[in-house]
């Protein structure tokens, strides 16, 4: 019953969609009329919706009936039949725990439905325009993963596709350019075999083991042992990984010419010169060398791989050395790999390339890669420079990343044997990058009639001649894409029309991604404008007449029918220019113009400053005050920002966010007004002002609170703690710094913690504790508190013995005492009755008595207490 | 005569009421008499200075005693030894020694920390000669050293000497001159304080009855120079030479020297004496014991 229902529904949706002229009210992602769609940025047949409350409830209610084909809207029944849905699900599903708050959120009323793959979405989603309950609707767009692969540590692949960003010695463009050949060419065919001269590679390796011939006869062999029997070896495992570990199976890194589907793509041979030696690990076993490159030549191998090279005592020693014997083995393999015995094409290039790194002393020479039949690989760090150990010199035919360890992350990454990953430097690693652009090239080219001396020309000639200094002598930059494109005859499509809008003086293009019949899109555009419309016509795109302004836009990851946009700069206000837009390739050849549009340039508005000033800022000494400022140019246009402080309080920073900060120190200035102003001017003169007021607060020096009360403890390892703001406080609320001391040492122990004081008695005694607090002006507060450790059983206290004037007396507590004191003569000398308390102790001026002992007997309530002091 | 004597006596106390205080005495345990005979009659010095006893018949008089001295006070352990020879009928010398040695004090700064202890000690020596001029009158001089150490770094010393002249008439005898006059010492903050001198002034008397019993009674007066007055009183029976009896008084008038009310016991038996005296007055000096034994003839 439903089910009918929804179906009618639908039907009568389509129907009404049919008849409307105008685009609904609803906030449909839809485009407008006239406005094209590119649907290829879609995934054909899902779109997602978002319901009203009431038609959520509905749907959710019909599908826990087991369908969605019959929901009690009859309108909802006719869209969902009208286009052929197969499917509604939640888009988020039942979260169980979660699943209250994801209500709260409204997530239960988002659905994706799926339908006819056939019908184009836009009107698919028009259809499903005026349902009642249908808040929203869009289609399903393709996305696009930042990585062009799903391997994980692709994003350490520098050397690969360089950003810029890894690091900040990282620049980019620092790489192969390999990504756009995985986008427009090849990930590389198994049918291109490379013989990876080296030590053995990692035949079980996770991001290897389909894509490395096994050993055997037809296969890898080791020519250490002369078997089968490949022995995995960390250098031969992460030069094979750079030319052709797994691409998109989800696991470790990407090799360049390592497929696209997770399955692979060119072949790894492993023919094994190095193997670890138990007994010498810092010297490999190693094989026949020779009979390993012809290996590769006579069992399919098109590529010879080798990251080796002969060892010399001293430079000059190499500089009088050739390739000796191996050049026999170099020219088989050119001249005979990829044919059968008949010198008949067998393979996908007829003849064969040999690869050497150039060699890592740091030499002007390296051999055998300075034979000249070879291509010989120079390294470069992550910033266009040589890598430092790298062998140079005219010889050298390309370079390639090889990485340096004196980069952070500026090594090769790359497979290690047992599943592993890791990073190495050298030109071994420069050097399986060109094997491996040389196996995209044959992937893409190869076939009947492709040959090794094609590929040569390809290889070397397509690569990027400018972005190494000369100075740097290790050739071109390897550039993936530059050799795929190199030779490209065929310019793209010319642009069918663009859109152009003003904004001060800048013109926004925007136009869509157009093919090129031999390198499937275009590679970027050239966005003109000009006074003169007669200057647009027949132009010489490599030299503008004067009057034509330029930019270029580069395609990038667009896909061929994307919008792509760009800007125009640096035009006259207020003028009337016709644009147009061109299309090129890498090889640049240019389409021809798309249909000129006239558009009239803006006003230049002046630069914007915007705070939340809102008059006099007033400042004690000890704050800090931050006024962040908001300044920007509304065309767009780089602006100079001067900043006058006022006084040595301010100081301007610009934030990482791009803001303005004025910050205002109350402790760097005296007391006053003062302005702070900011001058904004920007690149075509137009200027801002604005003046800030701040007033620096008088300082207040801190003071001692009150009169406090001394204190009295009973005996050791008694515990206070105190608030020094009690104490020493300051008048402005600043936060003062505390210094406690005290004396006599050992009486107390002070602990402080911000504005806490922890007092610990440690002995009997009398302490003086001393705070002092410090404003931001240096300005003192000290407050002494007198401590009294004392047992109340003791005897009175007497001193001091040894007088030189006065003599104290206490009993603790507030008491009246007798005393009496005679001479050594027993003469009495004093005898009266004095009071006292704990912190002011009774005082007998002995100063005119004369040198002496005397008896001193003080009588306490019901004690007496005698003692003997000294007058010195 | 008389009437010189009652003025310049009468002029002396007048001086001495009108003290200074008696606390700016230094050295003040030199007038501590040293013989528990004379601590038990009074404290009469003077009365037995070598000059006076030069005009007696004693050849040889040798004494040691012991004090516990102002227990209740400044006390101290007093350690005593004097000696009187007759070295012919017109020349005496006499030596007299003193230790005093008080109890440890607990050592306190000015803020009431402890910090060790110290046991103080004063010390006297005197060394004495008389003359007898002409069979009724004598004169003799004695020379003192005082020390009194009062901490480990700080001890004081002083010189002094007296001055005495006597006079016998039938069974009396006078005797008057100064005493303590000497150097002063100086206090940590410079100031001086001078030494007890004085001008001193004594008399003694002796009578014996009904063969077995005699009387020596004997008064002194001190005008010490800075002030004060002490007079003193004492008076000995003895039954037949055996056995004594001794009373005395001394009254300090802002003196140095306290005021007491003595009493004493005494035995002799072939020249052999052993003696006793017990103090009563202020709690400065009472319940001070002295024990001593000596030999003459």
């Amino acid at each position: 019953m439903n089910n009918r229902l929804l179906t009618a529904a639908v039907l009568a949706a389509v129907t009404v969609w049919g008849c409307k002229t105008e685009q609904a009210d609803l906030p449909v992602e839809v485009p407008a009329e006239g406005e094209t769609v590119n649907e290829t940025s879609l995934i054909p047949g899902q779109m997602i919706i978002q319901l009203s409350d009431e038609l959520a409830g509905q749907l959710e209610e019909d599908l826990a009936g087991g369908s969605f084909l019959q929901t009690k809207s009859a309108s909802v029944n006719s869209v969902f039949a009208g286009i052929g849905a197969t499917s509604v699900e939640r888009l988020y599903p039942d979260a169980g725990e979660w699943e209250p708050r994801h209500r709260e959120a409204g997530l239960h009323k988002w659905y994706k439905v799926t339908f006819d793959p056939a019908l184009p979405q836009t009107k698919a989603v028009r259809s499903i325009n005026d349902i009642p309950g249908i808040e929203y609707a869009e289609p399903v767009r393709r996305i696009k993963s930042t990585a062009f692969f799903d391997d994980p540590d692709l994003s350490k692949q520098w050397h690969y596709t360089n950003e810029g960003t890894l690091t900040a010695k990282h620049k980019k463009g620092c790489d192969i350019n390999v990504l756009p050949v995985w986008e427009n060419y090849t990930c590389g065919k198994s049918d291109v075999i490379v013989s990876v001269v080296d030590g053995g590679v990692d035949l079980t390796h996770e991001d290897l083991a389909a894509v490395c011939l096994p050993g055997g006869a037809n296969g890898s062999r080791n020519f250490v042992t002369g078997s089968f029997g490949i022995v995995a070896h960390s250098h031969g495992t992460h030069v094979a990984g750079t030319i052709g570990a797994i691409n998109n199976n989800g696991k470790g890194v990407a090799g360049i010419a390592g497929g696209r589907d997770g399955q692979g793509g060119v072949t790894i041979m492993s023919c094994q010169v190095f193997q670890d030696n138990p007994d010498d690990p810092d010297h490999d076993l190693t094989g026949n060398f020779y009979d390993a490159m012809v290996w590769g030549a006579d069992h399919g191998a098109v590529i010879s791989q080798n990251s080796w090279g002969d060892v010399y005592e001293k430079e000059e020693d190499a500089l009088k050395g050739g390739p000796g014997a191996m050049k026999s083995a170099i020219d088989y393999f050119i001249r005979y790999a990829g044919t059968d015995k008949n010198g008949n094409q067998t393979g996908p290039m007829k003849g064969g390339v040999v690869i050497f790194a150039a060699g890592n002393s740091g030499w002007s020479i390296g051999w055998p890669a300075a034979y000249a039949p070879v291509i010989a690989v120079g390294s470069v760090a992550p910033d266009f420079t040589r890598a430092y150990y790298s062998n140079y010199g005219d010889w050298v035919d390309i370079a390639a990343p090889g990485g340096s360890a004196y980069y952070d992350k500026g090594q090769v990454y790359s497979t290690l044997p047992d599943n592993k990953y890791g990073w190495m430097q050298g030109t071994s690693m420069a050097c399986p990058h060109v094997s491996g652009v040389a196996a995209l090239i044959i992937s893409h080219y190869g076939g009947p009639g492709f040959t090794n001396d094609m590929l040569v020309d390809r290889l070397l000639n397509g690569a990027n001649s400018n972005v190494l200094s000369s100075a740097t002598q290790i050739g071109p930059l390897c550039d993936a894409y530059g050799s795929m494109a190199y030779g490209s005859k065929e310019p793209p499509a010319t642009p069918k029309s663009h859109t152009v809008s003003a904004h001060s003086n800048f013109l926004d293009f925007s136009t869509q991604v157009t093919s090129d019949p031999d390198d499937n899109k275009a590679y970027g555009f050239l966005l003109l404008a000009s006074r003169n419309e007669a200057s647009l016509k027949n132009l010489d795109y490599f030299h503008l007449p004067s009057d034509v302004f330029s930019a270029t836009l580069p395609v990038g990851e667009a896909d061929l029918g994307d919008t792509v946009t760009g800007t125009l700069s640096g035009l006259d206000f207020q003028t009337e220019y016709y644009t147009t837009v061109v299309a090129y390739d890498y090889s640049k050849n240019y389409s021809g113009t798309s249909p000129v549009v006239k558009v009239i340039t803006g006003t230049n508005t002046p630069p914007v400053i915007k705070s939340e000033y809102a008059g006099l800022i007033q400042v004690k000494a000890h704050e800090v005050y931050n006024l962040e400022s908001e300044i920007y140019d509304p065309d767009g246009h780089t602006v100079t920002v001067k900043f006058t402080p006022g006084s040595d309080a301010a100081q301007n920073l610009l934030l990482p966010s791009g803001l303005y900060r004025m910050t205002l120190a109350g402790k760097d200035a005296d007391a006053g007004r003062y302005e702070a102003r900011y001058d904004v001017t920007d690149s075509f003169g137009a200027s801002s002002s604005v003046v800030y007021e701040y007033q620096i607060l008088e300082n207040h020096p801190p003071v001692p609170v009150g009169n406090p009360d001394d204190l009295v403890f009973t005996g050791m390892a008694q515990k206070k703690t105190l608030n020094m703001e009690d104490y020493v406080s300051d008048p402005d609320g600043e936060q003062l710094k505390y210094e406690i001391s005290s004396s006599p040492s050992g009486i107390v122990h002070l602990n402080q913690v911000d504005n806490t004081l922890n007092l610990t008695t440690l002995s009997m005694g009398l302490a003086k504790v001393i705070i002092t607090g410090t404003d931001i002006k240096g300005e003192k507060a000290v407050l002494e508190l007198n401590v009294l450790v004392r047992d109340p059983n003791s005897d009175p206290d007497v001193y001091p013995t040894q007088v030189n004037d006065y003599l104290n007396i206490s009993d603790g507590t507030e008491k009246t005492l007798q005393i009496s004191i005679s001479s050594a003569s027993a003469a009495m000398l004093y005898n009266g009755t004095v009071t006292c308390d704990a912190f002011s102790p009774a005082r007998i001026d002995m100063s005119g008595w004369a040198p002496g002992r005397y008896g001193v007997t003080v009588v306490s309530g019901e004690k007496t207490f005698k003692t003997t002091v000294v007058k010195i | 005569m008389r009437k010189t004597l009652a003025i310049v006596i009468l002029f002396l106390a007048a001086a001495g009421l009108h003290a200074q205080d008696a606390a700016s005495v230094a050295m003040p345990f030199s007038i501590v008499p040293r013989n528990v005979r004379t601590l038990s009659t009074g404290g009469l010095t003077t009365a037995d200075a070598v000059a006076v006893r030069l005009l007696g018949d004693t050849g040889l008089d040798v004494n040691a005693s012991w004090y516990s001295w102002a227990p209740q006070g400044a006390s101290s352990n007093n350690i005593n030894a004097d000696a009187f020879v007759r070295l012919s009928n017109r020349l005496a010398l006499s030596a007299q020694f003193g230790m005093d040695i008080a109890p440890r004090y607990d050592i306190y700064d000015a803020q009431g920390t402890k910090g060790g202890f110290y046991s103080p000690k004063d010390m006297l020596v005197k060394l004495g000669a008389a003359y007898r001029i002409t069979p009724v009158i004598s004169v003799g001089a004695d020379l003192r050293y005082m020390n009194s150490s009062l901490t480990s770094k700080v001890s004081y010393s002083a010189f002094g000497a007296d001055v005495i002249a006597a006079a016998t008439f039938g069974g009396a005898k006078v005797a008057a001159g100064v005493t303590n006059l000497g150097t002063s010492v100086k206090a940590s903050d410079g100031t001086a304080f001078g030494i007890p001198a004085a001008a001193t002034l004594a008399g003694k008397y002796n009578v014996s009855f009904a063969e077995k019993h005699s009387v020596d009674a004997g008064a002194q007066v001190d005008f010490f120079f800075k002030g004060g007055l002490r007079a003193g009183l004492g008076v000995e029976y003895g039954f037949n030479g055996l056995v004594f009896a001794r009373v005395g008084y001394s009254l300090g008038l802002n003196s140095p020297f306290p005021t007491y009310l003595s009493l004493g016991l005494g035995a002799k038996f072939s020249g052999i004496s052993i003696n006793a005296a017990y103090l009563v007055g202020s709690s400065a000096i009472g319940n001070t014991l002295a024990i001593g034994a000596g030999y003459s003839f």
